[in-house]
């Protein structure tokens, strides 16, 4: 019998690329019917646009760098799926469009394609739509209210306006009031009123995938038991965010309704556990994870103690994803230095002894 | 617990159903029979040592972890002193029992087998160990085995790494494979040499997997059919899941005792076509702590660089990043390739690296070094000049001193003569006083005697005009007496007359008259007229008598009183003479005193003129004195400057030299590891010329070693330093005769002044003849005067030579290049006679023979 030969180990992880972005679409998909749950189909149609509007931007990318395509890589799919789902119900098609195209085109693929990115390609999306559409992604419908599929945002009433022809041939206006999110009250030094159980359940003005608290802390422990996510990372990053929260709280409430209203308010639960933990723009090592994580989340509150936006976690972690290169270097300059010393006293140990007896 | 602190990753064991079923046989018939020469023996406590380690050798037991002789190991563990054996049965890749199962299964022979190890090495301790982590097992592990413990070994994958390494630290472990023990066990009891191996035969090609005795040399075909495959396998592992080697031909591989497993797959390794996505499961189930996601990345860019510092060589090959790995890269076995090929450019790279590093640090040295020098080259120069111009300094100090206490001496010598001039001149003026005085005696008393004369004759003039005017006067009164009587006696007779004529003329007047005169006034007057006649001439008479009368008297008044005055005229000559004779004599006496008195201050000038001549000698000799004694301690002054500067000038050469064999040091140093980066062995050019190194790449950046000497490392003559050297070489030259010593640096500074001859043209500069580049324009003058005195106080020649022989060959010894060189003498250019001045004062004859021969010089 004349065989190949192959390198070992001949046994291999089940295991995947594809199982790890299998399993980021999964508590995507949870988090989408909750949304469609939430706001009607409109989210699906969102959704559908995003990723589509992705893909279809990474086939081409793929094409043009003369890369064969490969169906297996559903990156750009969680990219778009990220993307629509921090966007409110009410969004119409072009930021989310916009978005997805920025997030692969110029984000993306000029530094490398999949797994060679610096910035985090649905964070880099969706900073880039704020900052063109600010008013129409930080107004938010409140769940359950009518929004359909033909409606569209209105600049100017600064509403989700619905025009239907109805039975009788005239037209009728459907008018979908938008809310604040409890971020821009907390930005201008309020107490939301939002009850907290509504917010955990996700019943209050927000992004559509990132109202649910509950669901999507089930979401990352999902992700940290599937170790497609590692505990350090949103555990560093949660955690300042809550020490800040509790230590500096914005409104006159108690330290632990600072937090709680932090961590429910806008899309920060949904940022660490989506655009922080996505593995390529991540460091590698778990000290350099938990380090990376307490850096992004003082960021993340630095930005929203102060900055522009009432929401700034992407901002945060685009900022944080620039300082990757250098928490891996440091970490690993620290691991060599631990090595040297293992190896040093391994030595010492060994010379003890005049030879080794095996 | 043991997973959190040594990473790695848990895997599916597999070891069912192999590991559960009896060991089976799958022997070579031929085999069977084979026996030992030696008598089994079944009472092992009977057994020594030696004996053991001979039945292991003769047995050819193999441990078939590593591929060793049992005996060797037993042997050196022995000789080491060993505590503890232990029985290795880890078996912690997936598929592989092929340890543990022998030992399980045969409970009588593995005990045996440790005891005779333990036994043989001389060991107190011994057990089992196994790795505990069978999740799917269905064997019980006994907690003993025989007397001895199993220690039960858990963890996640590289667990038997783990455990070796572990057990490596502790020195005194021996570690031996469990299928070893068997067959040493065996070999005892039985005299079986070890003819078979024990093997696991798994994989999911296989319909009957099982663990398999084999004999060595059956082929993987034929163990693979007596399992028999269930599909055609595309990979056939010997080895574990996890390390082993694919087999590419199954029929001409054979089972050795070292093979542990045979493998057969049918897993189709799908290719997703996934790039690394860095998710880092790599680095988080790396068991050493590299980071193969880096490492991958520094393997595909070729950075070798950043290979050291991920600790590649660290790998150990287990495979772990490779089975975890999501995008299925091989990652393994790219690491452990980057690692070998690491491993063997790594010294060559490091070696030549450093031979680069030193060139280059060499390079920088020789650089710095010669800057330094360089710099010490100027510092010499600056610190020579100063010293020159100290020692020009201390010798003029010492001249001003010199020239101030000879000047001294000087003033001394004129105070001396002054005072002498001045006592002569006193004593002379004190001469001249008195003579002076004498003249002035003498003149006082001529003076007197002319006085005396002129009173002498004055008394005679005035006694003769007091005599003659008493003669004159005498007849004067005569005259006068007669006169009166002439007078008295005409007197009366014109009384007479005057009456006769008043008469006459009373008469005529009567007669005349107007009135007729009474005749008797007529008779009267005639009356009158007879009267007056006869009155008159009776007065007349009278009168002439009286007068004749006092006349007499008169006259002998006179004459009595010329007589007195006759008389005192004599009296007074007489007295005049008297008086001029003792002054005559008072003046005689004078003179006599004068002279006296002259002759005595002249006796007085005399001896005041000795006495001053004596002391002006006295201290004419005493500054004769203080000028030898200042000459002699000027000469020592000088000698002591002169000492002093040389000192210093020594002193400042040997740190120029030092600094300068630094150089040549660093020079050659950087020529030696050129050497060694080029590979081109040194030539005799990388000696001679130093600055030879920086011809070509470095000409720019270094500039050559800058030499203030001449090639071989003497003074060039033009230099001021020699100059200056001449100079006070003239100047010990003279020292005895400062007068002389003027002139002579006059004479010789017009010499230097000249344009000197280039003696570098005279000398063809030959290598170590310092005399010919030395050669001053006059060499045949002071070549026999060299001979003659050996120059203590200028001997620069050792130090010289020294310095030259650095520029020499290195092969060449400094004795011989001692010898070689005739000693240097240093160019006196014409004051020949040198030195020794200090000890042995100079002769006037040598002061006037040098005075010619600098005279003659120049």
């Amino acid at each position: 019998m004349k065989l190949k030969p192959s390198p070992a180990p001949y046994i291999h992880f089940p295991e995947s690329n594809k199982t790890m972005m299998s399993d980021v679409i999964l508590v995507l998909c949870v988090l989408t019917a909750l949304a469609t749950l939430f706001y009607g189909p409109r989210v699906l149609l969102i959704c559908g646009v995003s990723v589509a509007a992705a893909v279809v931007s990474d086939l081409v990318c793929v094409c043009l760098r003369g890369r064969v395509p490969n169906p297996l890589d559903f990156s750009p799919v969680v990219t778009g799926m990220i993307i629509a789902l921090a966007m409110p119900a009410t969004v119409s098609f072009t930021p989310v469009i916009t978005a997805s195209v920025f997030a692969i085109v110029i984000v993306k693929h000029p530094f490398g394609g999949t797994g060679s990115n610096i910035f985090n390609p649905a964070a880099a999306g969706f900073s880039f739509a704020v900052i063109c559409w600010p008013q129409q992604i930080f107004n938010y419908p409140m769940p359950f209210e009518h929004i359909s599929l033909a409606g569209q945002y209105s600049e100017k009433a600064l509403a989700f306006v619905t025009t239907m022809n109805d039975s009788l041939g005239g037209a009728r206006t459907i008018i979908t009031k938008l809310y604040q999110n409890p971020a821009y009250v907390l930005k201008l030094g309020g107490v939301p009123t939002h009850k907290t159980s509504e917010m955990l359940v996700g019943n209050f003005p927000g992004a559509m995938g990132a109202t649910s608290i509950l669901v999507l802390v089930a979401c990352l422990a999902f992700l940290v038991f599937r170790r497609t996510v590692r505990w350090q990372l949103p555990f560093g990053f949660l955690g300042t965010c809550m020490a800040i929260a509790w230590l500096f709280p914005r409104c006159s409430v108690t330290p632990l309704w600072s937090v709680l209203y932090e961590m429910m308010s806008g899309i920060l639960l949904f940022g660490a556990v989506f655009m922080l933990n996505d593995p390529t723009t991540r460091p590698k090592r778990a000290g350099t994870l938990f380090v990376y994580g307490v850096f992004a989340g003082l960021i993340t509150m630095l930005l929203r103690y102060w900055g522009g936006f009432e929401e700034s976690v992407s901002f945060a972690i685009l900022l944080a994803n620039a300082f990757v290169p250098t928490f891996d270097r440091y970490g690993e300059m620290i691991h060599f230095w631990l090595r040297r010393k293992r190896l040093e006293s391994d030595l010492h140990k060994k010379t003890q002894n005049t030879q080794p007896l095996v | 617990m043991a997973g959190f602190i040594y990473k790695g990753i848990l895997l599916q064991q597999q070891k069912e159903p192999a590991l559960s079923r009896q060991l089976r046989e799958f022997l070579n018939a031929d085999m069977i029979g084979l026996r030992l020469a030696r008598e089994p023996v079944q009472d092992i406590s009977t057994l020594t040592p030696d004996e053991i380690i001979d039945f292991a050798q003769d047995a050819g037991v193999v441990d078939e972890r590593d591929g060793e002789l049992l005996a060797d190991k037993l042997r050196r563990a022995r000789e080491k002193g060993c505590r503890c054996v232990v029985v290795d049965a880890i078996d912690d890749e997936p598929y592989l029992s092929s340890q543990i199962n022998p030992m399980l299964k045969n409970p009588h022979l593995s005990p045996v087998g440790l005891t005779l190890c333990k036994t043989a090495c001389g060991a107190s301790e011994g057990n089992f160990a196994i790795y505990k982590n069978l999740s799917d097992i269905e064997t019980r592990i006994t907690r003993k085995l025989g007397d001895y413990p199993v220690v039960r070994l858990r963890g996640r994958y590289p667990a038997e790494y783990q455990a070796i390494s572990r057990y490596n630290q502790q020195p005194d472990t021996l570690l031996v494979g469990a299928g070893a023990v068997i067959h040493l066990a065996r070999a005892v009891l039985f005299g079986k040499p070890q003819t078979t191996t024990f093997i696991t035969v798994a994989g999911d090609c296989i319909s009957n997997p099982t663990n398999l005795e084999v004999t060595l040399g059956m082929t993987i075909a034929q163990t693979l059919d007596r399992c028999g495959l269930l599909d055609r396998p595309n990979r056939v592992v010997i080895g574990g899941s996890m390390t082993g080697v694919s087999v590419i031909d199954t029929e001409n591989t054979v089972i050795t005792p070292t093979t542990r497993a045979v493998l057969a797959f049918r897993l189709d390794k799908k290719s997703y076509g996934f790039d690394c996505i860095g998710c880092g499961r790599c680095v988080q189930s790396c068991p050493q702590g590299l980071n193969p996601f880096q490492i991958y990345r520094s393997i595909r860019g070729n950075r070798q660089d950043l290979m050291r510092k991920l600790s590649l060589n660290d790998c150990i090959s287990c495979g772990v990043c490779s089975y975890t790995c999501p995008a299925k890269l091989d990652l393994s076995k790219m690491i452990s390739d980057a690692a070998k090929n690491y491993a063997v450019t790594h010294d060559a790279i490091v070696k030549s690296e450093q031979h680069i590093i030193d060139y280059r640090q060499s390079i920088y040295r020789c650089y710095i070094a010669d800057y330094q020098f360089g710099r010490a080259v100027i510092a010499h120069r600056k610190n020579r000049r100063r010293l020159m111009r100290d020692l020009v300094r201390w010798e003029n100090q010492a001249k001003q001193e010199h020239r101030a206490i000879e000047q001294n001496i000087q003033n001394g010598r004129n105070q001396a003569s002054s005072s002498l001039r001045q006592s002569e001149q006193q004593a002379e003026q004190t001469l001249n006083d008195a003579r002076r005085a004498m003249q002035a005696s003498h003149a006082a008393a001529d003076h007197a005697l002319a006085l005396a004369k002129r009173s002498h004759e004055a008394v005679y003039r005035s006694s003769d005009r007091a005599l003659l005017f008493e003669k004159r006067n005498c007849q004067a009164a005569e005259r006068k007496a007669d006169h009166e009587v002439e007078l008295s006696t005409s007197f009366q007779q014109q009384i007479s007359a005057e009456n006769i004529r008043a008469a006459e003329k009373a008469l005529e007047a009567l007669e005349k008259g107007k009135e007729p005169a009474s005749p008797e006034a007529i008779q009267q007057a005639k009356l009158a007229i007879v009267q007056a006649r006869l009155t008159a001439d009776a007065a007349t008479h009278e009168t002439s008598a009286h007068a004749q009368q006092t006349c007499q008297r008169v006259k002998e008044n006179v004459r009595s009183s010329l007589k007195q005055a006759g008389v005192i005229c004599e009296q007074t000559k007489k007295d005049a003479d008297q008086i001029l004779e003792n002054a005559k004599q008072s003046h005689a006496e004078k003179y006599r005193n004068a002279e006296q008195l002259f002759e005595r201050a002249k006796q007085d000038c005399v001896v005041a003129k000795d006495q001053a001549h004596h002391v002006y000698e006295l201290a004419a000799a005493v500054c004769d004195e203080q000028v030898v004694e200042e000459n002699t301690r000027y000469a020592g002054a000088l000698m002591r400057v002169r000492q002093r500067a040389f000192a210093k000038q020594k002193q400042i050469d040997d740190v120029l030299r030092k600094v300068r064999l630094e150089a040549l040091a660093a020079a050659r140093y950087a020529a030696w590891s050129r050497a060694s980066v080029t590979g081109r062995p040194l030539t005799d050019a990388d000696y001679t010329a130093p600055g030879h190194l920086f011809s070509s790449e470095y000409s720019l950046r270094v500039p050559s070693l800058r030499i203030p000497y001449d090639r071989d490392g003497y003074p060039e003559p033009n230099s001021p330093i020699f100059k200056q050297e001449v100079k006070s070489s003239v100047h010990q030259l003279l020292q005895m005769t400062p007068t002389q010593l003027a002139a002579a640096i006059h004479a010789f500074e017009t010499l230097l002044a000249e344009p000197p001859a280039p003696a570098e043209e005279s000398s063809p500069v030959p290598v170590l003849q310092p005399t010919a580049v030395i050669s001053a324009p006059d060499s045949q003058e002071h070549e026999p005067v060299s001979q003659d005195s050996p120059l203590p106080a200028i001997e620069l020649t050792a130090e010289l030579i020294e310095t030259s022989d650095d520029l020499g060959q290195t092969a060449e010894p400094p004795s011989s290049a001692k010898t070689a060189a005739p000693p240097l003498v240093w160019p006196v250019p014409s004051g020949s006679t040198l030195p020794d001045s200090a000890k042995q004062p100079m002769t006037t004859a040598a002061c006037s023979k040098t005075n010619s021969e600098e005279d003659s010089g120049s």
